[in-house]
């Protein structure tokens, strides 16, 4: 990651993806990112845009800094979701329940993440509410980021709120997915899921999978485990507190340790 | 089409998913997700079929026998599939 701007730069390293270390002395990267910062201008009505490059794209040109850090954020994780080889990026909220994953998919505006907190209100451990992380034996990790919440509507921006501020815990370690829900919030909607076949829960995921196009062999074997070991449900819901109430009252898994 | 033999085209990732099967076409060396399909147990056995070698009756003939339907209800089924296949070139006229 380079700029023009080295006053940028504890702006730009506090926008690094989850895991990112910094690293000094390297000549050969994978990826270079530039971030070109608008000088102030010298011409009456030339605007000067902050710009974004991931490689040779330009993924952001914007004239407002702030707006620019936060489109800098997203790129950055998509970037990591797009080229991880260890894991699957799936766009998702995740918590656990008694040693296994709920996975809540769907993209941004689908009110994952405050379903996701109406879960760790509940008592559920916190995963991530932007993306489940499946592993080689088709497990999820834990994505740790502070949930994003938009407080005062759907269309308000979203804060950064610690999982500590909802009374929850993170997740540590990798666990088997036990339910993936496919919902949509819709004001008055009660909870009344139908069940998907492990062929429709493929597609539904692949939809929401980050390399599903890059990769699609190695995206399909892994939602392929997740798919036959896991229920998965798909309706649309009222509240998201209720919605959870009336899960895991039907929820009957076991309890593990 | 009752005599049309069909053999498999283009790239594409296959994928047995319990019973049923995920198919997504690969098109420019990307995957297709506009264009994913998930296979019933027939449509899989349809797509096994494909070989270059049964024809569009014999294939028929053979889901026929193997689900235990109506002649005519499996003739219709495989028209419709090898024609959605054939629309979207994943397999050809051999």
């Amino acid at each position: 990651m380079r700029t023009n701007a080295p006053e940028m730069i504890p702006r730009l390293k506090a926008l690094l993806p989850f895991g990112a270390r910094i690293v000094s002395g390297e000549k050969k990267v994978d990826f270079l990112c530039s971030f070109l910062a608008a000088k102030p201008s010298t011409r009456r009505g030339l605007k000067r845009f902050h710009l974004f490059y991931a490689d040779a794209t330009e993924a952001v040109k914007t004239l407002d800094l702030d707006a620019a850090l936060e489109q800098i954020e997203v790129e950055l994780r998509k970037l990591v979701a797009d080229h991880s080889r260890r894991e699957i990026f799936v766009h998702a909220g995740v918590v656990e329940w008694h040693g296994r994953a709920i996975v809540i998919a769907g993209k941004s505006f689908t009110g994952k993440s405050s379903l996701t907190a109406a879960f760790v209100r509940a008592g559920a451990r916190y995963f991530s509410d932007e993306f489940a992380l499946i592993d080689a034996a088709g497990r999820v990790r834990p994505y740790p980021k502070p949930l994003s919440l938009r407080l005062d509507g759907e269309m308000a921006k979203a804060v950064d709120t610690p999982v500590e501020d909802l009374g929850g815990t993170q997740g540590k370690r990798a666990v088997e997915v036990g339910c993936i829900l496919f919902t949509l919030y819709r004001k008055g909607s009660r909870w009344r899921p139908r069940r998907l076949t492990p062929g429709q829960t493929v597609l539904a995921l692949l939809k929401n999978t980050i390399p599903a196009r890059r990769r699609p062999k190695d995206a399909l074997a892994r939602l392929r485990s997740v798919a036959l070991a896991a229920e998965a449900l798909q309706g649309t819901r009222g509240e998201a507190s209720e919605m959870v109430r009336q899960f895991l009252t039907q929820l009957d898994w076991e309890v593990r340790p | 089409m009752q005599s049309a033999v069909f053999v498999h085209s283009g790239e594409f990732v296959l994928r047995n998913v319990g019973s049923e099967a995920v198919l997504v076409p690969i098109r420019n060396r990307v995957g297709d997700l506009d264009a994913v399909y998930v296979m019933s147990p027939v449509a899989v056995r349809i797509w096994s079929l494909i070989d270059g070698v049964n024809d569009v009756e014999a294939i028929a003939a053979r889901i026929g026998d193997e689900f235990d339907v109506e002649p005519a209800t499996a003739a219709q089924d495989v028209n419709e599939l090898l024609s959605a296949l054939e629309g979207a070139e994943l397999i050809r006229r051999a």
